[in-house]
């Protein structure tokens, strides 16, 4: 009886949940002074996670005009640390790493159902 | 007999893609006997062919910085457009080795430390002491950046001992422009430590990569 209410209530909950269409995250890792993968393509509401697997400080910044603030600017010191950012409208980011300029990167995010 | 540089990528390419460039590197290397085989190709032949490329660094950077701080810019230009394809031969060989993004950015980091270098030289041309400490600033720091990016291609590699290394290049260099700079005859005593220097990149390098691909590397 007690398995019949929990089996319930969590049909019930699944069936009022809202159908939110969540994108799952899109990883990139950091690796040998490179982005990989160099170019992505996503839709609308993902987030992208960035994973440094390099033994040296790089960051994940979007480049921006002068004077402009970057849109998405994030830290990673060291291997193993991350940096996330959901993208939430259309377009192309290109970013680089500040600290070696030659690492580039570039985001293409298309409304939902381009893709 | 094709130029140090020639013989030095095409033994690369041999060595790299095997029995097909066998025969290609058979005879750009002249008398050195290579019997066709579908094993494993040699390891020291690696290893010549990074130290071949690396000396030639050295011999090609003191020559671009002797002639920049005597004035003679013809000569400049000439040593620095050799230094450049050193540069790329360099690359190419990482590139056939790691692929061709890796060979990417080595070049890209490869040419930041001439460009410190460049600002030393300046610097010391200049009599400028802020600007020569500020390059040997980030030449130091380069080498932690060049070491991690060798460890992450060869794990074998650990970065603080590239970095360490990278240092000791950077040292010899640094030596020889201030000679360079002194007109002081020791100049050539430098460049030969400094290029000497090199093979304590080169053959770690080496056996390293030959340990990372022993399918690719025997070890003969």
């Amino acid at each position: 009886m007690k398995l019949f209410w929990i089996v319930s209530a969590v049909t019930i909950a699944a069936v009022d949940r809202p159908a939110v269409a969540v994108q799952p995250p899109v990883a990139v890792a950091i690796q040998g002074f490179g982005f990989k993968p160099r170019l992505l393509e996503v839709e609308v509401g993902t987030r992208v996670v960035w994973t440094n697997a390099d033994e040296i400080d790089h960051t994940v910044t979007a480049v921006a005009d002068s004077g402009v603030k970057p849109r998405f600017d994030g830290d990673l010191p060291g291997q193993g640390k991350t940096f996330s950012f959901t993208f939430e409208s259309p377009g192309t980011f290109v970013y680089q790493c500040a600290r070696h300029t030659f690492m580039r990167g570039e985001i293409r995010v298309t409304s939902k159902g381009e893709h | 007999m094709q130029p140090l540089r020639s013989r030095a990528i095409a033994l690369v390419a041999a060595l790299v893609t095997g029995v097909a460039a066998r025969g290609a590197a058979q005879s750009s290397i002249g008398n050195m006997s290579m019997t066709p085989s579908p094993a494993a190709i040699s390891a020291s032949d690696l290893r010549v062919a990074l130290n071949t490329l690396l000396g030639e660094h050295i011999y090609l950077a003191s020559s671009a910085t002797g002639a920049a701080l005597g004035g003679r810019s013809a000569e400049f230009q000439a040593a620095a457009g050799a230094l450049d394809s050193n540069s790329v031969a360099i690359a190419k060989a990482i590139g056939m080795i790691y692929g061709e993004d890796a060979g990417t950015a080595f070049l890209a980091l490869w040419r930041k430390h001439i460009g410190f270098v460049v600002d030393y030289t300046t610097g010391v041309a200049t009599k400028n002491k802020t600007k020569q400490d500020k390059a040997v600033q980030d030449l130091l720091g380069y080498a932690t950046d060049f070491g991690a990016f060798l460890h992450s291609a060869c794990p074998g590699l650990p970065t603080s001992v590239v970095a360490d290394l990278v240092r000791g290049h950077i040292t010899s260099l640094k030596t020889v422009i201030d000679a360079q700079a002194g007109n002081d005859p020791a100049v050539y005593n430098n460049i030969r430590t400094a290029a000497s220097h090199m093979q304590m990149i080169a053959d770690p390098l080496a056996a390293a990569i030959a340990k990372q691909f022993p399918d690719r590397f025997a070890s003969r």
